[in-house]
């Protein structure tokens, strides 16, 4: 920041036009695929903001590419150090795991930094409403739906397939920052002034490289996806990927939940055990009405043991028995009309048993609900 | 009656929207209960003697799904708790100096007067005892 600024105190329809128009410019970019001389750009400015001499960048199509070819591409090259046959410099460098450095740099040196130039000049007002109106919009899609749903599904990738081999490495899924880079972004339109080597950096960085592993000497980056869908906010496709990658990497949600490929591509080919042993009752909720309602209750062989109508929900609900001798409550909830298929304490024997039941069995007095 | 015509009746339930904010008035007792989706929101007379302050966090449930952002309106006038010996269902205890609302992007809110709530999960059926993922 050069100067000292006065408070933007107000802001024109027209800003807040152009603020909407960032929001969707900003979630549709996450398809936008950089050139390979743009992503090693970016590379090297960042290493050279740490101080780190420039890099080898490799640019792999996928995250899941992105963390084998680092642990192979570190492997080879410290074999190649072992025979000395690596140059001076390089043997110098590489080896260690720069990825608690890089994230610490797009942290504290830059996304806190620029959030600190941006709050010092936007009234509370403005910034409250810049908030409502494109950073919990993109915190959501950006954050708690890509991040969370493609880290979640590369944990459990690598922790069920590949650990010993690849669990050291310090890979990053980015999208938090992304989402902060479009925020500040948005501070700009309603006129923040930033120390600009810095935002370009922060936002060019999140725009290119989406996922990175980095070392000393090496940094391997994912390509951005080549497809993500979205509904109403939430990463949703019934027919294919929700998200995908060049090298065919995918990602399925329904809805904004994760769910696997064979509940979006083949929901018929479900077994009744598969669908009972779900034990996320959201992913339970989708198995259940791709497989179709009429033919799972006929399959799990439900019979009544109770049904009312549930006054404090406004609602009808049923309590069936199954062949294992088990309870399931099937309600409908009031607010988004989904039906659940719940299961519950094979001793149940009535509506209100199972609300008890799933209360904690614990005393209380239920006088609402939404 | 068959398990199909039960299923009939509860998906042609009426859908309420819950966009209409629900209150627990200042009379509301220890034990009453609003339900937001799959947690409960407990009235109380006072915390438990095991309640431990803790750092105070807006959301309530933990998770990054839609599902999970039951959220408040806001840290101002709340002191948050943790109890002792606290099972897969408890949550956290707050104390209310002032009103506040737990918001959720899909059940409508739940504004709370001043005082003290318990937070639970709804229980899921599981070897051993947990709430409902979602």
């Amino acid at each position: 920041m050069s100067e000292p600024m006065n408070k933007i105190t107000t802001a024109t329809p027209e800003q807040w036009a152009a603020i909407d128009e960032l929001r969707e410019q900003w979630i549709a970019n996450q398809t936008l695929q950089h050139s390979d001389a743009d992503i090693r750009e970016v590379v090297e400015r960042m290493y050279a903001a740490m101080s780190k001499p420039k890099p080898i960048t490799l640019i792999a199509p996928s995250p899941i590419a992105m963390v084998v070819w680092s642990a192979i591409t570190v492997k080879a090259l410290k074999k190649l150090k072992l025979d000395s046959q690596l140059d001076s410099q390089l043997d110098s460098q590489l080896g260690s795991q720069l990825g608690s450095q890089l994230d610490s740099q797009l942290d504290s040196q830059l996304r806190s930094q620029l959030g600190s130039q941006l709050y010092s000049q936007l009234r509370s007002q403005l910034g409250s409403q810049l908030d409502s109106q494109l950073g919990s919009q993109l915190y959501n899609q950006l954050y708690s739906q890509l991040y969370s749903q493609l880290r979640g599904q590369l944990d459990s990738q690598l922790g069920s397939q590949l650990y010993s081999q690849l669990g050291s490495q310090e890979w990053f899924v980015g999208y938090y920052y992304r989402a902060w880079s479009g925020w500040y972004r948005g501070g700009q339109v309603l006129g923040a002034k930033y120390d600009i080597q810095k935002l370009d950096l922060f936002v060019d960085w999140n725009e290119r490289a989406s996922c990175w592993v980095a070392y000393d000497g090496l940094c391997v980056v994912s390509r951005n996806p080549t497809q993500v869908h979205w509904s109403d906010g939430e990463l949703h496709n019934e027919s294919g990927p929700a998200v995908q990658y060049a090298d065919g990497w995918s990602h399925y949600a329904v809805g904004g939940v994760a769910v696997d490929e064979q509940i979006v591509m083949s929901p018929q080919s479900q077994t009744i055990e598969q669908i009972r042993k779900e034990d996320n009752e959201e992913v339970k909720r989708i198995r259940i009405e791709r497989f179709g309602w009429d033919r799972y209750i006929a399959e799990v062989g439900a019979k009544v043991i109770d049904h009312r109508r549930n006054d404090v929900d406004g609602t009808h609900e049923g309590l069936f028995s199954l062949p294992d001798g088990m309870r399931a409550f099937v309600g409908r909830c009031r607010s988004t009309g989904r039906v659940y298929f719940l299961e519950v304490g094979p001793k149940v024997r009535s509506c209100a048993g199972a609300q008890k039941w799933m209360l904690g069995g614990r005393q209380g007095n239920i006088i609402g609900a939404s | 009656m068959q398990a199909l015509d039960v299923l009939k009746q509860v998906q042609s339930s009426e859908t309420i929207i819950s966009d209409q904010p629900q209150r627990f008035s200042e009379a509301a007792c220890d034990g009453d209960i609003f339900r937001q989706g799959d947690i409960y929101i407990w009235r109380r007379d006072k915390l438990p003697k095991s309640a431990n302050h803790t750092k105070c966090v807006l959301q309530l449930a933990p998770g990054t799904t839609k599902g999970s952002r039951h959220c408040l309106d806001s840290s101002e006038g709340v002191a948050m708790f943790a109890v002792d010996c606290a099972d897969a269902l408890q949550g956290p205890w707050l104390k209310l100096d002032c009103e506040r609302t737990i918001t959720h992007p899909e059940h409508g809110d739940v504004i709370c007067a001043p005082g003290v709530y318990e937070i639970s999960f709804q229980r899921a059926y599981a070897d051993e005892l947990r709430r409902v993922r979602d």
